[in-house]
C-alpha cells in the first residue's frame, strides 16, 4: 500500500450492517451483516434466490439498500458508489462490456477512466489468456469474455476485487485460467477478494472465510478452517457443508 | 467531464455504422433530377428540399432509435452494470450517454446534408418563415426535435421494457396531462387569446423537454442498473414535473378568464342608450393578449364577465337598457357564432345561452327595443328571430342583395314589428321588413359615384348623415334614403345627429375648435368658436340641446391635453367642466350606442363623469 491513497484506505474493505432488500413483500435480504477484511478472500455461498445477486448490486452501490448499511472502502456504497470503484474491479455474472467494442477498445477506454490503469500488465494478461484483441467481445466465447473481464476488473490494481459467480457456465480450461490469475495476484497484491460462486471445488483453495446464505439470511460467516474443522465428523468438503448448511444435503439424502 | 466525454465518444463509435449510412443516404438527393416533374431549372431546389427530407427523417428515425436504445436496451440486457462498475458517477454516465446519442442523431442529420451543402452552398442557413424568429432554421427545428425526441423515446423504451405497474399509472397520468393541457389550451382558444396561446404552447413544450430530461437523468441515477428501479424513479420525476406544470397551466388560465374590471390597465367602454350598464372591455395585467370584456353596472361596479373582446361578435343593447346580446363564437375558432343574453334588470344579471347560433358570416344585425326580438341579415339572408324561445319570426332574402362582406350595413327596429335595413354600396337601399306580416318593401335611395360612408343617425331613424369622398356630407331622409340638403365637402369635420334630429358639425380650422349646429332640415343655425384645439371629440348629450365634447390639443392625440366642454346649443354657451378627460365614443362600434354623456377616457382609464355634478368615479383602466 503507498502513502497516496485516501484516508479510507485503512478502512475494513467491507463493512456490511443489517442490510434488508425487499422486493414487495418478498424479503430477498433479511438484516445481513458482515465484514471482509484487508487482504481476505471471502466466498460468499448460497443457493439460487438466497440473496447473493442482492447483496452484491447493493456492495457495488447499484441498488440501494430498504435498510442497512454497506461500507465499501470505507466509503458508503450507494453515495460513494464512483469512487469506490476508482479502487474495486468487479467482474460481474454475465460478461457486461459493450458488445460491439473490441477487447483492445475496451483496454483504452478503461485506461481513459483510471488514473493507475496498467497497461502492459494488462496486455500480458490478454496474452497469457490467449484473448484475440481485435474481435468484437460480443464475438467471444463465454469463456473468453470472463477472463476479458478479470483483466479488465484487475487493470487498475484494485484494493477490492468482487466476483459475482465468475465461473458461471466456464469450461474447465478457463475456470482453471481464472483461478490462476486470481491466485497469482493474491499472491503478488494481498488484494480483498468478496467472491461469489456456486464453483465450491474452486474457491476452496483460495478462500479464508465464507459465508452461506440461506432465505436471505447469513447462515454462516466463519473462517474456512474453523468450518471444515466444525464439519469434520460428516465431511471436510466445502460442498458437503454447503448442502449440509442448506438443508439440501438432507433432502438429496431422503 | 473526462468521464462524460469518454462514454459519449465510445456511445458515437459503437454507433459509427448509422454514420456512415447517413452520409450514403445524403448522396440520394443528387438524384433527384431522375424524378418526374423536375425541370432543370429547378433541379439545385429538388435537390435541397429533397436533403432537407433526407435528413429530417434519418434524424427523427435515428433520434427515436437511439434516444431508446442507449440507455435501455443496456439495462434490458443487463449491460449497464458495465458502467456502473466504473469510476463514473451517476450523471456522467447519464450525460456520456445522452450527449453521445445527440451527438450521434446530429452528426447523422449533418452527413446526410454534408454531399448537398459542399455541392449547393447555403442548406444549412436556409430559413422558414416563422414567428419563433432566430430559430427558424432546419437544423434549429431539427435539434428541438433531437432535444423533444431523444428523451421521449427513452422514456417510453425504459416505460415498455419494465413491464411494471408503473405503465398503467404512466397512461393515466399520460392522459391526464394531456386532458387538462387540452382544457387550458381550449379556455385561451375560445377567450381570443392566440399569442398567450403560442407562449403557453412553448413554454409547455420546453417543461416537457425540461421534464423528459430530468426524468432521465434520475431514471439513470437513482435506478442504475434496475430497470424498475429506474422506471419507478423516472415515473415519479416526469409526473410530478408535468402534472405540477398543467396544474399551473391551467390554475393561470383559469386566473386569465377570471380578469375582473379592476385588472383591466388599458381600457374602453360604450355605454348602454338607457340606464347605468356599459360595456368595458381592455388589456388586462399579465393576461397577454387576452382582452377581457364586462357589462359593468357605472352606478353600482357590479359586472357580468363577457368573454373576450378580441374577436368581436358585438354587444347591442335594447332601447330601453333592460337587455343586452351578444354574439359569442362557439368553439373559439370564429366558424359559428351563438347569441347570449343578459337581463340587465335584474338582482343578478348573468350571461345565459340561447338556442340562436348562426355560422360566421354577418352583415348586420340589431336588437328590438324591447330586447325580446334579434334581427339578423347574414349573406343575404334577413331573419327576425324570437331571444327568448328561438324561434323563427321571419327568414327571406333580400333582393339584390349585396355580395361583399365589407358592405355597410344597418339594422333598426322601428318598434317591435317593424325592422328597417339599410345596405349602403355605391347607392343606399332602404328595405322595410314587418315581421308579423312578413311583408318586405324596398327602397331605393340616391345612388353615388363613390361608396357611402360614415353614416350618423337619430334614434328614431327618421334623419340619415351620410358621408362619400365625392359627394360630401348628406343630410338624407332615414325613411325613404331621399337626400334632404347636401352639405358643404367638409371632410375634417364629425357629424352627430342629436336626438331631436338638428344636426351637429365639429371640427378644427386653424388650430381652433369650431361647431356649427343645422336645424333637422339641413340650415346652418350657428357657429360656435370653441377656443384653442387641434382635435375635436364629440360625446352625447348631456340633456336634450347640451352637448359634450373634448377638445384636445397638440399633434398627438393625449387626453391630458384635453379640455371637457359642455355646450348649450341653443343658448351658444360654453362652459368647461374638467381637464384631462375625452369621451368615450366608440367610433369602430358603430352598430352600438350613441356616443355616451357618461364615460370617459382619463388616460388609459375609463371613468364614469357625470357633466351636471361633476362627479368622477374610475371604471377600469389605470
Amino acid at each position: 500500500m503507498n502513502d497516496s491513497r485516501p484516508v479510507t484506505a485503512h478502512a475494513v474493505p467491507i463493512a456490511i450492517d443489517g442490510l434488508t432488500v425487499r422486493y414487495g413483500r418478498k424479503v430477498a435480504l433479511d438484516a445481513v451483516s458482515l465484514r471482509v477484511e484487508h487482504g481476505a478472500v471471502y466466498a460468499l455461498l448460497g443457493r439460487n434466490g438466497a440473496g447473493k445477486s442482492s447483496l452484491v448490486r447493493c456492495l457495488l452501490g447499484q441498488q440501494k439498500p430498504d435498510h442497512g448499511r454497506v461500507s465499501l472502502l470505507g466509503l458508503d456504497a450507494w453515495r460513494n458508489r464512483a469512487a469506490a470503484m476508482r479502487r474495486t474491479g468487479v467482474v460481474p455474472e454475465e460478461p457486461d462490456a459493450p458488445p460491439g467494442m473490441n477487447v483492445k477498445s475496451l483496454a483504452a477506454f478503461c485506461a481513459r477512466l483510471y488514473p493507475t490503469w496498467d497497461h502492459d500488465a494488462v496486455e500480458q494478461r490478454f496474452a497469457r489468456f490467449g484473448v484475440p484483441r481485435d474481435v468484437p467481445f460480443g464475438r467471444l466465447s463465454k469463456g473468453q469474455k470472463g477472463l476479458v473481464s478479470l483483466a479488465l476488473a484487475l487493470g487498475h490494481s484494485p484494493e477490492l476485487l468482487v466476483l459475482d459467480d465468475p465461473t458461471l457456465g466456464l469450461d474447465v480450461a478457463a475456470r482453471r485460467g481464472l483461478f490462476e490469475e486470481l491466485v497469482g495476484d493474491l499472491a503478488d497484491r494481498r488484494t480483498t477478494v468478496l467472491m461469489t460462486t456456486h464453483d465450491l471445488g474452486g474457491i476452496e483453495g483460495i478462500a479464508d472465510r465464507v459465508g452461506i446464505l440461506r432465505d436471505g439470511r447469513l447462515a454462516v460467516d466463519e473462517e474456512m478452517e474453523a468450518l471444515k474443522s466444525r464439519h469434520a465428523e460428516t465431511s471436510s468438503a466445502l460442498e458437503e457443508i454447503f448442502l449440509a448448511v442448506t438443508g439440501e444435503g438432507v433432502e438429496a439424502r431422503r | 467531464m473526462t468521464g462524460m466525454l469518454t462514454l459519449a465518444t465510445r456511445e458515437v463509435m459503437e454507433r459509427r455504422t448509422v454514420l456512415i449510412a447517413a452520409l450514403a443516404a445524403g448522396l440520394m438527393p443528387f438524384a433527384s433530377p431522375l424524378f418526374p416533374g423536375v425541370t432543370a431549372a429547378r433541379v439545385a431546389d429538388a435537390r435541397d428540399v429533397m436533403a432537407l427530407v433526407v435528413a429530417a427523417v434519418l434524424g427523427i428515425s435515428v433520434a427515436l432509435l437511439v434516444g431508446a436504445s442507449v440507455v435501455g436496451r443496456d439495462l434490458a440486457e443487463g449491460r449497464l452494470g458495465f458502467d456502473f462498475a466504473r469510476p463514473l458517477g451517476g450523471l456522467a454516465i447519464c450525460g456520456g450517454k445522452f450527449l453521445g446519442a445527440i451527438a450521434v442523431v446530429l452528426l447523422v442529420v449533418m452527413l446526410a446534408l454534408a454531399p448537398t451543402s459542399v455541392v449547393g452552398g447555403g442548406i444549412f442557413s436556409t430559413s422558414i418563415p416563422s414567428s419563433i424568429g432566430p430559430i427558424a432554421t432546419p437544423l434549429g427545428f431539427m435539434l428541438i426535435a433531437i432535444l423533444l425526441l431523444v428523451p421521449l423515446a427513452h422514456a417510453v423504451g425504459i416505460a415498455f421494457r419494465s413491464r411494471s405497474g408503473w405503465l398503467t399509472l404512466d397512461l393515466v397520468a399520460c392522459a391526464v396531462v394531456l386532458l387538462v393541457a387540452a382544457t387550458a389550451a381550449r379556455r385561451l382558444l375560445v377567450n381570443q387569446a392566440p399569442r398567450l396561446l403560442t407562449v403557453m404552447a412553448v413554454l409547455s413544450g420546453l417543461l416537457v423537454i425540461l421534464a423528459l430530461w430530468i426524468a432521465s437523468v434520475v431514471q439513470v441515477t437513482r435506478g442504475r442498473t434496475s430497470l424498475r428501479s429506474g422506471h419507478r424513479a423516472m415515473s415519479i420525476a416526469l409526473w410530478s414535473m408535468l402534472l405540477g406544470g398543467v396544474a399551473v397551466l391551467d390554475g393561470y388560465t383559469r386566473w386569465v378568464i377570471a380578469a375582473g374590471p379592476e385588472d383591466v390597465i388599458t381600457a374602453s367602454g360604450f355605454s348602454a342608450p338607457r340606464g347605468d350598464w356599459a360595456v368595458v372591455y381592455g388589456t388586462a395585467a399579465g393576461r397577454g393578449d387576452f382582452e377581457p370584456m364586462f357589462l359593468v353596472d357605472t352606478a353600482s361596479d357590479r359586472f357580468v364577465r363577457l368573454g373576450s373582446a378580441t374577436f368581436w361578435g358585438g354587444v347591442e343593447f335594447s332601447d330601453d337598457g333592460s337587455r343586452a346580446v351578444r354574439l359569442e363564437t362557439v368553439d373559439g375558432e370564429g366558424d359559428r357564432f351563438e347569441l347570449q343574453v343578459v337581463d340587465l334588470d335584474t338582482e343578478r344579471p348573468a350571461m345565459r345561452e340561447t338556442t340562436l347560433s348562426f355560422p360566421v358570416e354577418r352583415f348586420g344585425s340589431a336588437l328590438s327595443p324591447d330586447g325580446r326580438r334579434f334581427a339578423l341579415l347574414q349573406g343575404g339572408s334577413l331573419s327576425v328571430f324570437e331571444v327568448d324561445s328561438g324561434k323563427t319570426l321571419a327568414a327571406m332574402r333580400l333582393p339584390d342583395p349585396p355580395a361583399a362582406e365589407n358592405v355597410l350595413t344597418r339594422l333598426a327596429f322601428q318598434g317591435a314589428d317593424r325592422l328597417r335595413v339599410y345596405t349602403v354600396t355605391a347607392s343606399l337601399e332602404i328595405h322595410e321588413l314587418a315581421v308579423g306580416s312578413r311583408a318586405l318593401t324596398t327602397i331605393s335611395g340616391p345612388a353615388a359615384s363613390c361608396a357611402w360612408s360614415a353614416l350618423s343617425w337619430t334614434p328614431e331613424h327618421d334623419r340619415l348623415l351620410g358621408w362619400s369622398e365625392c359627394a360630401g356630407l348628406s343630410l338624407l331622409d332615414g325613411r325613404t334614403g331621399t337626400t334632404l340638403v347636401d352639405i358643404l365637402p367638409r371632410k375634417r369635420f364629425h357629424g352627430l345627429l342629436l336626438s331631436d334630429g338638428r344636426l351637429v358639425l365639429t371640427g378644427t380650422e386653424a388650430a381652433t375648435g369650431m361647431l356649427e349646429l343645422f336645424t333637422r332640415d339641413g340650415v346652418l343655425v350657428r357657429t360656435l368658436d370653441l377656443g384653442p384645439g387641434d382635435r375635436v371629440v364629440v360625446g352625447g348629450e348631456a340633456e336634450p340641446g347640451r352637448l359634450v365634447l373634448a377638445l384636445v390639443s397638440g399633434p398627438e392625440f393625449r387626453t391630458d391635453r384635453s379640455r371637457l366642454l359642455l355646450v348649450d346649443l341653443d343658448a351658444g354657451q360654453v362652459e368647461e367642466l374638467a381637464e384631462g378627460l375625452v369621451p368615450a365614443a366608440s367610433p369602430t362600434r358603430w352598430r352600438s350606442a350613441r356616443p355616451s354623456p357618461r364615460l370617459f377616457y382619463r388616460g388609459t382609464a375609463l371613468v364614469r363623469f357625470d357633466p351636471r355634478t361633476r362627479q368622477e368615479h374610475p371604471l377600469a383602466g389605470r
